[in-house]
């Protein structure tokens, strides 16, 4: 399945930009981020908790990046699995960001493939949780950038 | 693993143990969602606080205002119960359509509620009804109108340490007629593709004086539409009128795509539905 969003943050595109590739602020606008750990510069190791009502499932995985080009564009791939739901997690994403009047849009595609005991909630849930989770990020992505002295 | 588990007496008892053991324990009623998602291996609780020896938690009574139902009252008793078939055939009615004789069995109300599956029928017609969910927790008791409890997919408005004791579903005036229609998609499975629940009263020129209908399983939470409900009151429930009103119902509303249909074929069933439950309550029926 496919997911599509985006949102505009009152910040330049360069900081925007400098904040995904800062791990440490980063991994505190992600929802959920247990951990993250840095393999080299095109992959990184990370642990995801995803709760939806009382299931909580806890995603171990590595996001693989294909293609940087600051400070606009990124695309790259996540697998990853939880082991107590025999759950596994394949999807290719790609973002953007893009200068709209002060601020800066940011946009992402991606496509998504879920199996397991986890999959028979099916998509309407996996859409809703995914759009919960991005009004999250974005939410803690304004917290981080628009009320710092720049 | 080994779960431990709690049988507390009664509902402060058990709103005690969720407030000791926190986010690590699960409440467990009829046992239908929480043993399928045990089994699953979805949830792993260290602690299961299981409300099946609270005395009375199961009661169905009638009082001056309204329809009392204990949470642990199961579907089975409800659909069977003279109170619950004299106080609202219709509602009865939608507690038997509830999945299968074994199910109903085992499934409590406030299982079926407390779980917020949007496939589920009881919902859509409590809501018409104007039913309220009495809550406990740990600053006593509150009342929340079922419009409001449910917040999304397997989410409800009870906070982690609060517990569903009962719901109660208002007096319905003797000129008041109710309709709840399920539609299954696919025969093989009990849950519904579109559950609509309907309850209209009317003066006595058959006027509508007011209408609530609830639309169900084919969106993440139980909706109604205002607009569309406005456009019944003081007037005459003419087939014309009623078209109005379900496509004004098929078009406010966003409906989701899963299994059992999509998103249009969704919007064209509650197009039918709730133009079929209208003419119900307008006949006269149930």
């Amino acid at each position: 399945m496919q997911i599509k969003d985006s949102f505009v943050i009152n910040a330049s595109q360069e900081k925007v930009w400098e904040l995904l590739f800062d791990i440490p602020r980063l991994s505190k606008c992600v929802p959920g981020v247990e951990s993250v750990e840095v393999l080299d510069d095109k992959r990184y190791r990370g642990k995801l908790i995803v709760k939806v009502g009382p299931i909580k499932s806890e995603f171990s995985g590595i996001v693989t990046l294909a293609e940087v080009i600051p400070p606009e564009r990124i695309s790259g791939s996540v697998e990853g699995d939880d082991k107590a739901s025999a759950s596994s997690v394949k999807a290719s994403f790609s973002g953007t960001l893009a200068t709209v009047g002060a601020g800066t849009e940011a946009a992402f595609v991606v496509d998504l493939n879920l199996r397991g005991r986890l999959a028979q909630f099916g998509g309407p849930v996996i859409a809703a949780t995914a759009k919960k989770l991005t009004a999250d990020f974005a939410r803690n992505l304004r917290a981080q950038l628009e009320h710092q002295v720049s | 693993m080994s779960i431990k588990f709690l049988e507390p007496s009664d509902f402060p008892e058990a709103a005690a143990s969720l407030a000791e053991h926190g986010d690590e324990a699960k409440i467990i009623a009829g046992g239908v969602s929480v043993t399928l998602m045990l089994q699953q291996k979805l949830i792993a609780p260290p602690v299961l606080v299981s409300l099946g020896r609270i005395a009375g938690g199961d009661s169905i009574r009638q009082s001056s205002d309204g329809l009392h139902i204990g949470a642990l009252a199961k579907l089975r008793n409800l659909e069977q119960s003279s109170v619950v078939q004299e106080w609202c055939p219709a509602l009865a009615h939608a507690f038997r359509v509830v999945g299968n004789v074994r199910v109903r069995n085992q499934a409590t109300i406030g299982g079926n509620l407390s779980a917020a599956d949007y496939a589920a029928d009881p919902p859509a017609m409590l809501i018409a009804l104007g039913a309220s969910a009495q809550v406990f927790g740990p600053d006593g008791k509150r009342e929340v109108p079922l419009g409001e409890f449910f917040l999304g997919f397997y989410t409800t408005a009870l906070r982690p340490t609060e517990i569903l004791t009962g719901i109660i579903v208002p007096p319905l005036p003797t000129s008041a007629r109710a309709s709840y229609h399920k539609f299954s998609s696919i025969s093989a499975e009990g849950r519904p593709c579109l559950a609509v629940g309907a309850v209209a009263d009317f003066d006595a020129d058959g006027r509508c004086r007011d209408l609530q209908i609830a639309i169900g399983a084919a969106v993440e939470t139980p909706q109604r539409v205002d607009t569309a409900e406005a456009m019944a009151r003081g007037e005459s429930l003419t087939d014309e009128l009623i078209a109005a009103i379900a496509e004004e119902y098929a078009q406010a509303l966003d409906p989701l795509t899963d299994v059992r249909g999509s998103a249009w074929y969704r919007r064209e069933m509650i197009r039918v539905f709730v133009g079929r439950v209208l003419k119900e309550v307008r006949d006269g029926n149930r």
